[in-house]
């Protein structure tokens, strides 16, 4: 078994409403653009599946929150640069 | 089974019913103008979804509702689901509006795969995440894709 490369950035939630349907779609759209699989917890809890819909909705994250976004595979960096831009742009929604 | 009734899921994201027989009547013209059903059953269907609310709500509680009837005049067991962000008075178990409506319409020889169609609405229905997702989703696909990950597998 090869070990892929892990990769990880901590991105704070800025959009109104954190993490409901829409923007929780749109981050899982964005991180399966990407081959590298994504984790993503609150500090201290449980990760869960960044790639998932209910995985993303799990979190519950609010407006403010604090995710930590780790991901395993070649392309991680570019995944987490799209995600990083994605979230500092609040998603589109102000 | 699952899987082709999600895929085959005709999605009204945004009702513009403020009432429970509204929506029903809504859902079968949504059904009706996806070609799911003819034209001239959205009678019947109607008058068998009101009999069967009539004869106790399909308002299962939290904002979720299952209208469901098998008839003779379906070919193919079909789901319409319609959301409504203001939420339909819907004299629901446990007395709130329902935002999210899954209208099942099922062959009459599918007695088996309604059972498992009912039974795993129920299951979404219990689950918090999908609810607070379903019920701030305004975009088809995204709905689409939610059912597909909360699919048996």
């Amino acid at each position: 078994m090869s070990e892929a490369p892990s990769h990880a950035t901590t991105v704070t939630l800025q959009n109104r409403n954190g993490l409901h349907a829409r923007p929780a779609h749109l981050f899982v759209q964005t991180a399966n653009r990407f081959a590298a699989e994504l984790k993503v917890n609150r500090p201290g809890e449980e990760p869960v599946n960044g790639k998932s819909i209910m995985g993303i909705m799990m979190l519950a994250a609010e407006h403010g929150s604090t995710l930590e976004l780790v991901a395993d595979g070649d392309d991680g960096p570019e995944m987490l640069k799209a995600l990083e831009e994605l979230v500092a742009g609040g998603f589109d929604e102000d | 089974m699952i899987a082709a009734l999600i895929d085959n899921a005709v999605i009204v994201p945004s009702l513009s019913s403020t009432t429970k027989d509204d929506a029903i009547v809504e859902l079968v013209q949504a059904a009706a103008d996806a070609n799911r059903i003819k034209a001239a059953h959205r009678k019947p269907l109607r008058e068998a979804l009101f009999a069967r609310e009539a004869n106790g709500s399909t308002g299962i509680g939290n904002g979720i509702a299952v209208p469901h009837v098998k008839a003779k005049q379906i070919t193919t067991m079909t789901l319409v689901l319609g959301c409504s962000a203001d939420g339909l008075p819907y004299q629901a178990v446990d007395g709130r509006d329902v935002q999210t409506v899954f209208m099942i319409l099922a062959p009459e020889n599918a007695a088996e795969d309604h059972l498992q169609a009912l039974r795993w609405v129920s299951t979404l229905a219990r689950n918090a995440d999908f609810r607070r997702f379903i019920q701030t989703a305004t975009d088809e696909s995204a709905i689409r894709e939610l059912l597909h990950e909360m699919s048996p597998s």
